[in-house]
């Protein structure tokens, strides 16, 4: 694993350099070229990526996104994006410069701390993917379509009709045969996040010196320590969308509506990125028509569509694909985003309609605040973290600044846009990774507010220790859910025991792996897809009777059943009870793969 | 937002946030560091009562 890991190490160091010089380049056809400036900097990286992934995603449109065409296609562009690179040096070792002013100019404790979470983020990307929904979508669709040299529809994984330009990213990783390029990828759109709080520390905080303390309490959310360095998609969303209001908020100081156009691609790439991504568009629009700004220019309806056609032009693709194979945008309508309006989700008559919809809404909205923070979120039981609502309200007794208030601004529309979308979408809770957006936001805010307190106050000094409180948990957190993995590269494990150590399920699919009899395999309820090297079919229906799944079987040419009874339910304990022709191939840690013998 | 500038608001804001913090702890401590029967019996009790 040693060499792959190095290699991609290098790999990521030539996609950004790819990513910024195609970036420098379409930049500027749209701001000043001498706009050296890290927002500059961050806004043609981004650019780059947009670029790259959609190009990928043309070709995986035509049906030519064979590996090889890939590669190609990146070497290309790393020649031809190499003189950019290498005129915009002087920026980026400026860049450096001052990042390394900001961590150790002051208080060298926390640039050290900073450094060292960087650093265990970037070990975590430099090993095999293993996250839950990357293996089971986000890197299994990309490895099916990279196979097809295109889409297709996927009946049987319904999150492959999502919107997936980080997955078109994360593509040019398997088509050089190395995943953890994929990782390393994510991590890079984390560095980038990390450059948009700099950005709004400096710009909007005037408080450049907040930036390393704003850091360590960003990487250090729950959220972000679960998310960061996986094949997720929630950061570079998070990234596009704040690119995005901060391009339409530069906009509205120049009045240039090629900066609306600019802000509207990045508007875009949020949509391309994850359906959630739409959300950006209501916030871009309060941003250009409503939100005040001194001395300067609201935008028109004019400037509105300056923004929209190329938004809605580069998302619209997506959509249309997934509109196409399932007959709904939200891709898995039916049967999990479900449209059950505001009646009750779990189908028990426990109030009156009227009661459950007061209750869905005000009740909802009043306690949103809470509930965001503190108490657990249906999914995935996680929250902000305490800090937000113990430390923000102190904004009232500080003189907020207009960019503060405009960050203020952002959060709040975004999450009610968030309430409003669990109100009718998801009545059980969306989960806390979808509002990564509010994290890069609250970051800033909440070392702002309390440097802005009376420096003799107790009540300062307690907030500094609630902040310091919460960076050391998140820290103890952070190493003890990680540990194994920089154990694991610190004596570079060969990958199928690094695999073994992480996934129970491993060593079953390692034996389906080697079934070489060209026979299908159905997984139910496994969802490790990306792993299986062998032609698979999820469990995706259920049978009527014996006869109709036997003819299923035959026309798939499904011949072994992939258990899963760690949760020992009923369901689970024997797959497809009603087959009784079957041997049992392999078992290990509760998994088992079973030869069906019809 | 000057009217909301009085003690009175200031002594509630640093209550509602020790408050906050405090149960915001045992939360985060319950849920990523649930070792020991206290420490799931406070658990599953704050789960139950939120």
């Amino acid at each position: 694993m040693a060499l792959q890991i190095l290699l991609a190490l290098v790999g990521m160091v030539c996609l950004f350099s790819v990513c910024f010089g195609v970036g420098s380049f379409l930049f500027a056809r749209f701001c000043s070229a001498r706009d050296n400036s890290l927002f500059a900097t961050l806004v043609k990286t981004g650019l780059g990526f947009g670029t790259v992934g959609n190009l990928i995603m043309l070709m995986c449109f035509c049906g030519t996104a064979s590996p090889g065409a890939i590669r190609g296609l990146l070497i290309v562009l790393f020649l031809t994006s190499m003189p950019l690179v290498w005129m915009e040096r002087t920026a980026l070792g400026r860049h450096a410069v001052l990042a390394h002013a900001l961590l150790f100019a002051r208080r060298k404790l926390l640039g050290w701390t900073l450094l060292a979470l960087l650093a265990g983020y970037l070990a975590r990307g430099l090993l095999p993917p293993t996250d839950f929904d990357g293996l089971m979508y986000h890197l299994a669709s990309a490895k099916l379509f990279l196979a097809h040299g295109g889409f297709y529809h996927i009946y049987f994984n319904p999150q492959s009709d999502f919107p997936m330009l980080t997955e078109m990213n994360f593509m040019i990783g398997l088509a050089f045969g190395n995943d953890i390029l994929c990782k390393a990828t994510s991590f890079l759109f984390a560095l980038l996040a990390c450059g948009c709080i700099a950005v709004l520390c400096r710009r909007h905080c005037q408080s450049p010196r907040a930036t390393v303390p704003a850091l360590l309490v960003f990487l250090t959310f729950t959220g972000s320590i679960a998310n960061i360095s996986n094949c997720y998609v929630d950061m570079p969303l998070a990234v596009w969308m704040l690119l995005a209001v901060l391009l339409v908020e530069q906009f509205r100081e120049t009045g240039l509506r090629r900066h609306a156009v600019l802000a509207g691609i990045f508007c875009g790439m949020a949509m391309q990125t994850k359906i959630f991504g739409v959300m950006v568009l209501p916030l871009a629009l309060a941003q250009l028509l409503l939100i005040p700004q001194k001395q300067t220019r609201r935008g028109s309806w004019a400037d509105s569509l300056a923004l929209l056609i190329p938004a809605v032009t580069l998302g619209l693709p997506w959509y249309a694909k997934s509109f196409a194979h399932t007959g709904t945008i939200l891709s898995i309508g039916r049967s999990l985003v479900v449209g059950q309006g505001l009646g009750n989700p779990f189908g028990v008559a426990t109030h009156s309609a009227a009661e459950y919809w007061f209750v869905n809404t005000l009740g909802r909205i009043a306690a949103s605040p809470w509930s965001f923070s503190l108490f657990a979120r249906q999914h995935q039981a996680d929250n902000f973290g305490p800090l937000l609502l113990a430390i923000l309200p102190f904004m009232l007794f500080v003189d907020v600044p207009a960019g503060v208030r405009r960050i203020l601004a952002w959060g709040g529309i975004f999450l009610a846009e968030i309430l409003v979308m669990e109100m009718w979408f998801i009545p059980g809770g969306s989960s806390i990774r979808y509002s990564t957006f509010v994290l890069v936001l609250a970051a800033p805010l909440v070392v702002w507010t309390v440097s802005r307190l009376s420096n003799k106050s107790a009540v300062r000094r307690i907030l500094v220790m609630m902040v310091a409180c919460m960076i050391s948990l998140g820290g103890v957190l952070f190493v003890k859910r990680y540990y194994r993995d920089w154990l694991a590269l610190a004596t570079m494990a060969p990958r199928d025991t690094y695999l073994a150590s992480v996934l129970p399920e491993y060593a079953v699919i390692h034996e389906i792996n080697s079934i070489r009899d060209g026979a299908t395999v159905m997984p139910v309820y496994n969802f490790s897809n990306y792993l299986l090297d062998v032609p698979y079919v999820v469990s995706y229906r259920s049978y009527p009777d014996l006869n109709e799944m036997k003819r299923d079987f035959t026309e798939k040419n499904i011949r072994y059943v992939f258990g899963n009874n760690t949760l020992d339910t009923a369901e689970n304990r024997n797959p497809f009870p009603q087959i009784k022709e079957k041997e049992l191939v392999a078992a290990k840690n509760g998994f088992y793969v079973y030869r069906v013998l019809w | 937002m000057a009217f909301l500038r009085n003690k009175a608001v200031y002594s509630m804001c640093v209550a509602h946030s020790l408050a906050v913090f405090c149960l915001g702890l045992v939360l985060f401590v319950a849920k990523w560091f649930p070792y020991g029967t206290s420490i799931r019996w406070l658990r599953e009790w704050l789960y139950r009562f939120f």
